[in-house]
C-alpha cells in the first residue's frame, strides 16, 4: 500500500535505478565528494563504506537534496531529482540517522505516524499502520505505543526510527550509520533483524556505514569511497577477491575475510554422490543450499563433530578444523575429501547437538583465505 | 490578641477600599500580561525564525537596562499618568524576557531534529508548528514567568503615579504613617506576587516535563 | 527644593552603598552555600520566591520596622539588590563541572583554593549577570525610596510629579537612567577584565 503516489507528484512508484553522475561537493574549499559516479539497482541494498570524511554521508544527503551538489546530477529512474520539489522528493524516501532524531515530546506512535500525519492520512489508518510497523520492528505495539523516546533504550529508539522511515511505505530508504551508536552485541542483533526486514520489504536501500562487517553482511553490493570518490564497487565476494590486488581495499576490508558470509543467491554447490565439491557460482544449488542446517556435537572425548543431515540421503561426517566463537563460525573439514566448508551460525552458545545455522560455502574464497591447501 | 489583629486588618481593609484596589491591581496586571502575550509571542517567533533576530534582541536589551521606575516616568509625557503608562511600561519592560526566551527556545533545538523534519519533507511552517515551537515551550514559559514578576512590580509602582491599585494604598500608608496599612497592604501584595510567580513556575515545570528535551 | 548636585550625590551613595554591601554578602553567602547543600537549596528557592515581591513593597515594609530616612533606604536597596546577586552567584558557583572539582581536589587543592582557582573564574559570567541586574535595580529603588525620605534624585522626580511639571520629572529620571547605563557599562568592562580567557 503506497501512501504517496496517489496524492503527490512523485513520478515513480518503484525504483528501477539510481544514477549518481559525477557528483562533486566541496565545503570550505576542500572536496567532500569528488566526481563520484555510481549506479544503484532497484531493489538492492548498497552499502557505502569508507573512512570518516570519505564522503559517504554527503553523498547520501545529495540524494534527498538535504545537500545540493556543486556539480553532477542524481537521477532516479532517469529523472533528475533536481526537477522535483525537495519536499515532495523527501516524502518519497525514508531517512534514518544515527542519532535517530526522534521528537522527544511526541509518543512513539506520534513519531512513527508523523510522515502520515503531514500527508493528511486519516487517523484510524495511521493508528493501524503504526501498529503494524511496530510489529515489523519487533516492538510490541501495546507496550510501546504510548512511550516517549526518552523512556526507550538505544536499540529500541533505532527500531522506532526505522519504523518511522517506513511509515509511508517508500520505495527508497536512506540510512546513515543507523547502528553506529549501539554496543556490538546489540548491533549484531539489529543487523540480523534488519536482514530479515530487508528481505521482507524488497525495497531499494542505500546504507552508509563505517563498519565493514556490517556492510558485507547486509549489502547486496558494497561501494568503497575514498577521499570523495568511488574506489571499489561490487558484491562482497567481488571485493574480497579484488582485495588481493588492491592494497587500499585490502587494508580497509582487513579481517572481514574471517567473518564474512555469502548467502544464497551468490553461492551454490554441485555435488557428486561420493564427495563434496565446493564451487561458487550464481545458480541455485541442487544439493546443499545455504538453508541446510549443520549439526555440531561433542563426542565422549570432547571432540567436536558435525554433519549435514539433509544431503544426499546420507549424512556426511565432518570434523571441525577450527571453531571460533567470537566470529560465530566454524571451519569444518570433510574427512572424506578434505574439502573445507565454512559455517556461520547464529547462536554462539549453542553446541550440544543443536541445530546451529546456515552453511556457507566458499570456493575461490577458500583459496583466498587458506591458500592452496587441500 | 488574634482577634484584635484581625479586627485591625479588617478596619484598614475596609477603610482604604483594599478589595477595590486589589481588583484594579489585578486588572492592570492581567491586561498587561495579556498584551505581553499577544505582542511578545509573535515577536519572539518572528525573532526566532528571522535571520535578523539577534539584532532585534540587542535593541530590546537596551530597554531592559533602564530602571523600571525610569521607564514608567518617561512614559508620562507621552501617555499622561494613571493606568496607561503603567500598562505600557509593564508591557515594554516584559517584552524582552518573553521575546528573548522564545527566540532562544526556537533557535537552540537539537539540529538533527530539524534535519529530520526537513528529511520528512515538512514545510517550514510545519517544522515550526510540530517541532520547534513545542520544544521551545519550557523556555517560553520561563520568559513569561519573568514577565509576570516584572509586571507585578511595575503595576505596584503605578500606584504612585495615579494608576490606583494596591501601590496607591502602600503610598498612602507611608505618607499617613499608618503602619497597619503598610503591613497589611505590603504583605498582601507580597502574597499575590508570590502566588503569581508560583503559578507561573508550575506552568514552567509542567511544560519542561512535557516538552523538555532532556538529552 | 533640593539642589541637583546634592541629589546626585545622595542617589549615588544610596544606590551604590547598598549595592556594594549586597555584592559582598551575596557572593560571600554563595561561597558558603557551596559547602552546605541545605543552605544552597534554601537560598536558591528562597531568593527566587522573594524576588517576585515588588521592590516598592519592600520599600514600604521597611517603615514599620526601621522608620523612614536615609539609613532605612539603604537597607531597602541592600535587600532588593541582594537577591539577584545571591541567586546567580550561588547557582554559578555550585554548578561547576564536577569533573573539574574532582581533578582539583585530586591534585590537593583545599576548599578555598578550589573556590579561587576553579569555581570562581568559571562563575564570573553568572555572577556579573547578577551584579549588573542588581545595579539596575539599585538605581530604580534609590529613586523610589524618596517616599521614605531618602532624598536623592527621587526628590526631584517627586517635585515634578506633584506639580505635574514634566521637565521636573525628567530632570530626576534621566540622570538616574544615565547613571544606571554608565554603571552597567563599567560593570561590563570589569567583567571582561575578570573573565577567564579560554584561548
Amino acid at each position: 500500500m503506497n501512501f504517496l503516489s496517489e496524492k503527490n507528484d512523485i513520478p515513480w512508484k518503484y525504483i528501477e535505478s539510481i544514477h549518481l553522475d559525477s557528483l562533486t561537493k566541496s565545503f570550505n574549499g576542500s572536496y567532500a565528494v569528488r566526481d563520484l559516479s555510481l549506479t544503484i539497482q532497484g531493489g538492492e541494498l548498497i552499502a557505502l563504506i569508507g573512512a570518516s570524511g570519505s564522503g559517504k554521508t554527503t553523498t547520501l544527503r545529495m540524494i534527498n537534496r538535504l545537500i545540493e551538489p556543486d556539480k553532477g546530477v542524481v537521477l532516479i529512474n532517469n529523472i533528475p531529482v533536481r526537477s522535483i520539489e525537495p519536499r515532495v522528493l523527501r516524502r518519497s524516501m525514508g531517512y534514518v540517522i544515527q542519532q535517530t532524531g526522534l521528537l522527544p515530546h511526541l509518543t512513539v506512535s506520534a513519531n512513527i505516524g508523523l510522515p502520515l500525519t503531514i500527508a493528511h492520512t486519516p487517523d484510524d489508518e495511521i493508528a493501524r499502520r503504526v501498529r503494524s510497523l511496530l510489529s515489523l520492528v519487533r516492538l510490541d505495539p501495546d507496550t510501546f505505543q504510548h512511550r516517549k523516546p526518552a523512556e526507550l533504550s538505544g536499540g529500541q529508539q533505532q527500531r522506532v526510527g526505522l519504523a518511522r522511515a517506513l511509515a509511508t511505505d517508500p520505495p527508497l530508504l536512506l540510512m546513515d550509520e543507523p547502528f553506529g551508536a549501539l554496543d556490538p552485541l546489540l548491533r549484531r542483533e539489529l543487523q540480523k533483524e534488519f536482514l530479515e526486514i530487508k528481505k521482507h520489504l524488497g525495497i531499494t536501500i542505500i546504507f552508509v556505514t563505517h563498519d565493514v562487517h556490517e556492510a558485507f553482511l547486509l549489502g547486496d553490493r558494497v561501494a568503497l569511497l575514498h577521499e570523495g570518490s568511488l574506489h571499489a564497487l561490487g558484491t562482497p565476494s567481488d571485493l574480497l577477491l579484488a582485495a588481493r590486488n588492491d592494497p587500499l581495499l585490502s587494508y580497509f576490508i582487513g579481517d572481514t575475510r574471517l567473518s564474512y558470509s555469502i548467502t544464497t543467491p551468490v553461492i551454490s554447490l554441485a555435488l557428486r554422490p561420493d564427495e563434496y565439491l565446493i564451487r561458487a557460482d550464481d545458480m541455485k544449488s541442487e544439493a546443499i543450499r545455504s538453508d541446510h542446517r549443520v549439526i555440531l556435537s561433542f563426542d565422549e572425548n570432547g571432540a567436536l563433530h558435525g554433519s549435514f543431515p539433509d544431503c544426499l540421503q546420507s549424512t556426511v561426517p565432518v570434523a571441525v578444523a577450527w571453531y571460533d566463537t567470537t566470529m560465530h563460525q566454524a571451519v569444518l573439514l570433510c574427512t572424506r575429501t578434505g574439502s573445507r566448508v565454512l559455517v556461520l551460525h547464529d547462536d554462539p552458545g549453542a553446541v550440544q547437538g543443536k541445530d546451529i545455522g546456515h552453511v556457507i560455502l566458499l570456493d575461490d574464497i577458500m583459496q583466498f583465505l587458506f591458500g592452496s591447501e587441500s | 490578641m488574634i482577634a484584635d489583629i484581625i479586627a485591625d486588618i479588617s478596619t484598614v481593609w475596609v477603610k482604604y477600599n483594599l478589595t477595590t484596589l486589589t481588583y484594579i491591581h489585578l486588572t492592570l496586571f492581567g491586561t498587561a500580561i495579556l498584551l505581553i502575550l499577544i505582542i511578545g509571542l509573535p515577536l519572539g517567533i518572528f525573532a526566532g525564525i528571522s535571520p535578523r533576530g539577534s539584532l532585534f534582541i540587542q535593541i530590546l536589551n537596551i530597554i531592559e537596562m533602564i530602571p523600571d521606575i525610569a521607564l514608567l516616568l518617561l512614559l508620562i509625557p507621552i501617555t499622561g499618568i494613571g493606568a496607561a503608562p503603567t500598562i505600557a511600561a509593564a508591557v515594554l519592560y516584559s517584552l524582552l524576557p518573553v521575546v528573548r526566551n522564545t527566540m532562544t527556545g526556537l533557535t537552540t533545538i537539537r539540529p538533527e531534529l530539524i534535519e529530520i523534519g526537513e528529511a520528512l519533507g515538512m514545510t517550514g511552517r510545519e517544522i515550526l508548528r510540530i517541532i520547534r515551537f513545542p520544544l521551545s515551550l519550557p523556555l517560553v514559559a520561563g520568559g513569561i514567568r519573568t514577565a509576570v514578576v516584572y509586571s507585578m512590580g511595575i503595576v505596584t509602582l503605578g500606584g504612585i503615579i495615579g494608576a490606583r491599585g494596591l501601590g496607591a494604598a502602600l503610598q498612602a500608608g507611608i505618607t499617613r504613617n499608618n503602619m497597619t496599612l503598610i503591613l497589611v497592604t505590603g504583605l498582601w501584595i507580597g502574597l499575590l506576587a508570590v502566588c503569581m510567580d508560583t503559578i507561573a513556575g508550575s506552568c514552567e515545570r509542567y511544560l519542561s516535563r512535557r516538552y523538555g528535551d532532556q538529552r | 527644593m533640593i539642589s541637583f548636585t546634592t541629589a546626585i550625590i545622595q542617589h549615588l551613595t544610596l544606590a551604590y552603598s547598598g549595592f556594594l554591601i549586597s555584592a559582598v554578602i551575596g557572593i560571600g553567602g554563595a561561597v558558603v552555600a557551596v559547602r552546605w547543600s541545605l543552605m544552597r537549596a534554601i537560598l536558591i528557592s528562597g531568593s527566587s520566591l522573594l524576588q517576585s515581591i515588588p521592590a516598592f513593597t519592600i520599600v514600604a515594609l521597611v517603615v514599620p520596622f526601621l522608620g523612614i530616612g536615609f539609613t532605612p533606604a539603604v537597607v531597602v536597596v541592600f535587600v532588593t539588590t541582594l537577591l539577584p546577586v545571591l541567586r546567580n552567584a550561588t547557582i554559578g558557583l555550585s554548578s561547576t563541572d564536577p569533573v573539574l572539582i574532582d581533578a582539583s581536589v585530586g591534585m590537593g587543592l583545599s576548599f578555598c583554593q578550589t573556590i579561587r582557582f576553579v569555581r570562581f573564574p568559571l562563575a564570573i559570567r553568572p555572577i556579573f549577570s547578577g551584579l549588573r541586574l542588581s545595579s539596575i535595580v539599585a538605581n530604580s529603588v534609590a529613586v523610589v525610596t524618596v517616599f521614605i525620605g531618602s532624598g536623592g534624585l527621587g526628590a526631584i522626580v517627586l517635585e515634578g510629579l506633584v506639580r505635574f511639571h514634566i521637565p521636573g520629572i525628567l530632570a530626576g529620571v534621566i540622570p538616574a537612567m544615565i547613571i544606571a547605563l554608565l554603571a552597567d557599562f563599567l560593570l561590563g568592562r570589569l567583567e571582561e577584565f575578570c573573565a577567564p580567557r579560554f584561548h
